[in-house]
């Protein structure tokens, strides 16, 4: 929970993990994991800021404790494109574990084919968050954040926020408008729009 | 010891650590003031930028016996030896 002087929209308080993932009420991370164990190849699909590294974050325990203790952890972005021989490296290093690949659509679709192909000749297990689904991967979860859940997140990182609260709300409101359902694009302008507040209610920052 | 807070990365650096066991409190801790002397360094210097802030503290980790622990952060700022008070 956000404290002090610091921004409540700051990356300590928003990225992945930090604020644990929540299930829907009839769900939890071990029917996730069952359905991935069942087929060995699960993808987790949703658009941007939905939530899907953090449910990877989330789940990590449970994953962990399923397969082993032999689960891999690889994050792809498109600042710097991962190499297929660091893909094929983790292919053998997961031996019979799990590996887990955040932003499979990063990669190329040539990377892509080369690697199911990689795959395919071991006995490692797969999950992947991507943006959009791919066949041979079964969907094992689709990440979606409806206003209420985003809401009810956006009020925790507020509270201790007494004198931003209620601006706080009502900006995120019409923010979470146009950009739904991109909850981290919406909390980076919120962001701003509490480094603007603080600036023109507590003076001068330092400089 | 400082931190970065911000849009991106994040950063951290401890400037001075000391570790006080039990046997430096035979009679616990009364709620008298400890004291903690170091030298800071020339930088980083406190920041407050928009997209970026340099944060400079001093932060209290109490461990307790059923493995607890209590963590107090006093925050405080580092300006240049020129910079106006």
């Amino acid at each position: 929970m956000p404290h002090g002087d610091s921004n409540p929209f700051c990356t300590r308080f928003i990225r992945p993990g930090a604020i644990p993932f929540r299930f829907p009420q009839d769900q939890n991370a071990d029917d996730l994991v069952q359905r991935l164990r069942a087929g060995l190849r699960g993808a987790i699909v949703g658009p941007h800021g939905t939530g899907k590294s953090t449910l990877i974050t989330t789940l990590m325990p449970t994953l962990r404790h399923a397969f082993g203790g032999r689960v891999l952890r690889q994050q792809c972005s498109s600042q710097g494109r991962i190499r297929l021989a660091e893909l094929h490296r983790m292919i053998a290093r997961a031996g019979d574990g799990l590996l887990v690949i955040d932003g499979f659509e990063q990669l190329s679709r040539p990377q892509r084919i080369l690697f199911r192909l990689a795959l395919a000749r071991s006995n490692c297990a797969l999950l992947v968050t991507t943006h959009q689904p791919y066949a041979w991967l079964p969907v094992v979860w689709r990440t979606e954040i409806e206003d209420r859940l985003a809401l009810g997140l956006t009020a925790e990182l507020l509270v201790g926020q007494a004198e931003y609260y209620q601006r706080g709300m009502k900006v995120f409101q019409r923010l979470w408008a146009q950009r739904r359902p991109n909850l981290r694009e919406t909390w980076f302008a919120m962001y701003d729009d509490y480094f603007t507040w603080s600036t023109v209610t507590h003076g001068q920052p330092i400089r | 010891m400082w931190f970065t807070e911000g849009k991106g990365d994040e950063d951290i650096h401890v400037h001075h650590f000391q570790r006080y066991s039990a046997s430096h409190y035979p009679e616990g801790l009364s709620g008298q003031p400890q004291f903690l002397r170091t030298q800071l360094p020339v930088s980083p210097i406190s920041y407050h930028g928009k997209l970026l802030r340099i944060c400079w503290c001093l932060r209290l980790r109490l461990f307790i016996e059923n493995g607890r622990e209590i963590v107090a952060q006093h925050p405080f700022v580092l300006l240049p030896s020129h910079a106006p008070r």
